[in-house]
């Protein structure tokens, strides 16, 4: 069976794969590349929980063949601060405690910097649309709305 | 009273860094080497005798590691009508697991599944509880005893019965008598990580189980009699993350199919449910039919209540979790009303569905449901303000509740009252303007008392004091995101007045961590609090009379902060706690070790607590320690057209006694208000005729997403404190308080606009735009 050679970029570390070419990037992120902040909780694209940033725009990862993103370039929650420092959505998550059991967390964060790169000033009603395809069962999105509205407003994302 | 040192402030969740970088891992992370993957086949039909299993071509196929049948295993039956791992003999409802495989790859075990033969003989299956209790009915279980060995009408697996004064008199006292018939919809917990286990089984038969259970001990003791092993043979480990919980992480869920898989071929198994097996293979909150009577007078006292709960267990009675809920149910209609003649019974019946278990609420959501729309409905027969109505009923400290508890640190009218002023109740909400075009968009207020009894457990913990002047907690609590990790830091910080940062939790570990019964049942912030506390106790009276000689004082006089042991009243008299850790000289006279605390060594404090039993009058052990109370109110917008509700406004306001960290509370609070509206208004689980799930996915079972919930300050979550004496340092248990009142506080906030009053939940809008329909072709 052959396995076709997959270049992509990921989180900055150009990659040469070996892969099966039905297996779905959320696969090949968490058991190929040890990414496990990419979180898997449906495989069907209904919770969010495995946002990443495709060429910038967020994909889910369990609905996207790796094959696809041969030559593209991809950023997960693991790869948008460098070293240990948090990115600005990650601090005000933390400050506004927006998270309860975190597991939800990582792609919503991923969901939120996708919309701040496009959308600096997003209104209420932005937010809420940007994150509506990722679920958060330990909240009703208070403070995750609340944390993202604090970063675009201090223009730092 | 002296200020807290970090109780009560909201220090941030210890585990955020690590959760938000992504680098946090979970027990679905976890990988060994060599580890192969388990994968279950379920069963078709609600009702079938297995005739045989073929499993012949499956173990053939090369990468397969092992194929498990329930023939394979012992019977076990904790109560009777237990569920076993695997089917023995019988499936009781569709997706019952037949048959599971371990292999070299998640396809390969797919595959494999596909070639078992089963053959099955259907039975007639039954889906209606209120059909299941009838005597021609099909019986689910062959036996028909109770959990304590007592007879069952045809069935039932567990009942549970109130009795207080006289309800022929209280009927006779009444001017007013109203009966209604409520019932609520099953739902799912829908933790955002699946059910994960891995498991390891080696020669010896030793077991370790990596889990995201809530309820670590209770899964150990249930593998050593799976597994035929003693119990010492079996580990637990709990990951410091899990991925939400809500009930349906109690008791064994994949751990036993990985352990047994894992027995069968000797090699790390692991095993994640899909997301369709989280709906219809975990356990699901019981769907309630709610028969309630009521008596009052004209001057607005209830005098009598009677109610009958008929609860659907699914198909098997999930062992004492299945009592719980049944009693549980029962204490939702006994903590916020004085009822002088009260009468409960509960039965929990059989019926070819999925299983129902704990599900935040436990059963107190459901009866809430009934009890608080009942009471707007007994408000507007009486002509009384609603809240007038309640305030003059509610249960005040010293009262003695229907049950027999003598109440204290009472926050239901606080927090009614708080609630009430938050939604401007009695200010007439203002005119809907966004209708569709097709129908006219009409506003209207609610509100609603919930109250939680927090469950009576108990919990060990162990504290160590190293060198380094830092403290390492073991503890079993299990942190599914309520934040117990940062609660129990933050109380070993207090008492030894020292930075969070310096205190530390041991991974939960059924090896290292003493026992607890597990995160369920609003019980963790007071019993494990309390453990912790005492443990701390424990710890600086060894860590003081280790000190006492060098400081010439008595152990007693000691007292301890940011890392110095000082006498009271003479705080000049101090020492570092490093410095009683001594390094042992190398040469001269000393050269040796000795009776003294070397560099190196520790000093262990460990408690357990159990909590003191309250009584009724008769002197009998009530399994309650108090209650917490959370009241809510709302105002939405109702599309009469199309039955769609909108919230506009939402109001939780808690009574968490003293909260240890209130940022925290809040997070609780808001948990309950996004997971109150998501059960109150979308969600459930719906079958076809012949017993399948129809919705099993996040698209088709919908829970709210951020486009659910009203923007910006319109969701207002605040607490009001009562000075609960029995608490850790004042603190009471809410984590499921939060959502009890949610669903008739909608239903209420409903009545008040269109003047329907809608008795099924969920409050889609299917139901209520047939409910207005209905309203109107009565002439209306």
């Amino acid at each position: 069976m052959s396995k076709p050679e997959i270049k992509m970029t990921v989180n900055g570390q150009k990659r040469e794969l070996y892969i099966e070419p039905w297996r779905t990037l959320l696969d090949v992120l968490r058991e190929d590349l040890n990414l496990t902040g990419v979180k898997l909780g449906c495989e069907g694209g209904e919770c969010g929980g495995c946002t990443v940033l495709l060429n910038g725009a967020p994909v889910v990862s369990c609905m996207s063949l790796a094959a696809d993103a041969d030559g593209k370039e991809i950023i997960t929650i693991e790869g948008i601060s460098e070293n240990d420092a948090l990115h600005p959505l990650q601090e005000e998550f933390l400050r506004l405690s927006s998270f309860q059991c975190g597991y939800c967390a990582p792609g919503l964060v991923m969901s939120a910097k996708a919309l701040l790169d496009e959308t600096p000033n997003p209104t209420e009603a932005e937010i809420r649309e940007a994150i509506a395809g990722n679920l958060c069962r330990c909240t009703a999105y208070v403070n995750i709305v609340k944390a993202i509205k604090l970063v675009a407003s201090q223009g730092r994302p | 009273m002296e200020e807290n040192f970090i109780l009560g402030k909201s220090p941030l969740n210890i585990d955020g860094p690590e959760k938000l970088s992504g680098r946090a891992k979970y027990a679905i992370d976890m990988v060994l080497p060599g580890m192969v993957h388990g994968k279950v086949l379920r069963s078709p039909h609600a009702h079938a005798e297995i005739v045989n299993i073929d499993s012949s071509q499956a173990e053939a196929l090369p990468g397969v590691c092992a194929v498990v049948t329930g023939e394979d295993l012992p019977v076990l039956e904790d109560l009777p009508g237990d569920r076993p791992t695997l089917a023995q003999g019988r499936v009781r409802y569709v997706g019952d697991a037949v048959a599971a495989v371990a292999a070299e790859t998640l396809d390969i075990a797919e595959q494999a599944l596909s070639l078992i033969e089963v053959t099955y003989k259907e039975l007639p299956a039954v889906f209606d509880p209120e059909e299941s209790i009838k005597e021609d009915t099909v019986r689910i279980h062959a036996s028909s005893k109770g959990p304590d060995g007592e007879e069952m009408p045809p069935n039932v697996c567990h009942y549970y019965k109130v009795r207080n004064g006289n309800m022929e008199k209280g009927f006779e006292e009444a001017d007013f008598i109203v009966e209604n018939r409520f019932t609520t919809g099953m739902a799912q917990t829908c933790p955002m990580e699946p059910h994960a286990a891995l498991a390891q089984v080696d020669i010896y038969g030793n077991v370790v189980a990596w889990s995201n259970t809530q309820t670590a001990y209770s899964v150990k003791t249930k593998l050593a009699r799976l597994l035929e092993v003693p119990s010492h043979k079996v580990r637990v480990v709990v990951p410091p993350h899990i991925g939400g919980g809500f009930g349906s992480k109690t008791r064994i869920k994949s751990e036993g199919i990985a352990a047994v898989l894992s027995k069968a071929c000797l090699k790390p198994v692991k095993v994640v449910c899909t997301r369709e097996e989280v709906f219809s293979d975990t356990t699901v909150k019981h769907p309630f039919v709610i028969y309630i009577k009521d008596g009052v007078k004209k001057d607005g006292t209830l005098v009598a209540r009677e109610i009958k709960e008929i609860l659907d267990a699914g198909a098997y009675t999930e062992g004492t979790v299945g009592a719980y809920v049944t009693r549980n149910s029962a204490y939702g209609a006994v903590g916020v009303y004085s009822t002088p003649n009260f009468k409960l019974d509960n039965y929990r019946i059989y019926t070819n569905k999925p299983v129902g278990g704990a599900f935040r609420g436990f059963g107190v959501a459901q009866t809430t449901w009934a009890v608080e729309s009942q009471m707007d409905i007994l408000a507007e027969v009486l002509k009384m303000e609603p809240i007038e109505f309640r305030l003059k009923n509610m249960l005040k400290d010293g009262d003695l509740n229907p049950e027999g508890y003598k109440m204290h640190a009472v926050g239901s009218r606080q927090s009614l009252l708080k609630a009430a002023e938050d939604i401007e109740w009695g200010k007439a909400p203002k005119n809907g303007t966004n209708g569709n075009g097709n129908g006219s968009v009409v506003r209207g207020k609610g509100i609603a008392v919930g109250c939680k009894h927090f469950s009576i457990q108990s919990s060990s913990a162990a504290l160590r004091i190293a060198e380094d002047e830092s403290l390492e907690i073991r503890s079993s609590v299990t942190d599914i995101g309520q934040g117990s990790r940062t609660i129990m830091a933050q109380i070993a910080a207090e008492e030894f007045n020292i930075p969070l940062e310096k205190v530390r939790l041991v991974t939960v570990d059924t090896d290292v961590t003493p026992y607890d019964t597990g995160q369920s049942g609003s019980s963790t912030t007071f019993k494990a609090g309390h453990a912790v506390r005492l443990a701390c106790k424990d710890a600086k009276r060894k860590l003081f009379e280790r000190a006492s000689e060098a400081l010439e004082a008595r152990a007693d006089d000691l007292e301890t902060k940011g890392g110095k042991i000082y006498v009271k009243g003479s705080p000049e008299k101090e020492i570092r706690i490093g410095e009683l850790f001594k390094r042992i000289p190398i040469n001269g006279p000393g050269f040796d070790h000795g009776p003294f605390l070397e560099e190196g060594a520790d000093i262990i404090g460990d408690a357990t607590f159990y909590p003191a039993n309250e009584t009724n009058p008769q002197g009998e052990a009530l399994p309650m320690v108090g209650f917490s109370y959370c009241s809510q109110a709302c105002e939405v917008e109702i599309d009469t057209a199309t039955g769609r509700i909108k919230i506009l406004k939402f109001v939780s306001i808690l009574d968490p006694g003293k909260p240890l960290n209130t940022e925290m509370v809040k997070g609780q609070i808001e948990g309950g208000v996004g997971t109150g509206i998501g059960t109150a208004l979308m969600e459930e689980m719906q079958f076809s005729s012949d017993g399948r799930l129809t919705n099993g996915n996040l698209t088709d079972y919908r829970i709210p997403t951020s486009l659910d919930f009203p923007e910006g300050d319109n969701i207002i979550l605040d607490i009001v404190e009562t000075d609960y004496q029995n608490g850790p340092y004042g603190a009471k248990g809410i984590g499921e308080v939060v959502l009890c009142a949610t669903a008739a506080t909608i239903a209420s906030a409903i009545y008040n606009a269109t003047g329907v009053r809608i008795k099924d939940m969920p409050l889609t809008p299917e139901r209520v735009a047939q409910a207005l329909a209905e309203h109107a072709s009565n002439g209306h």
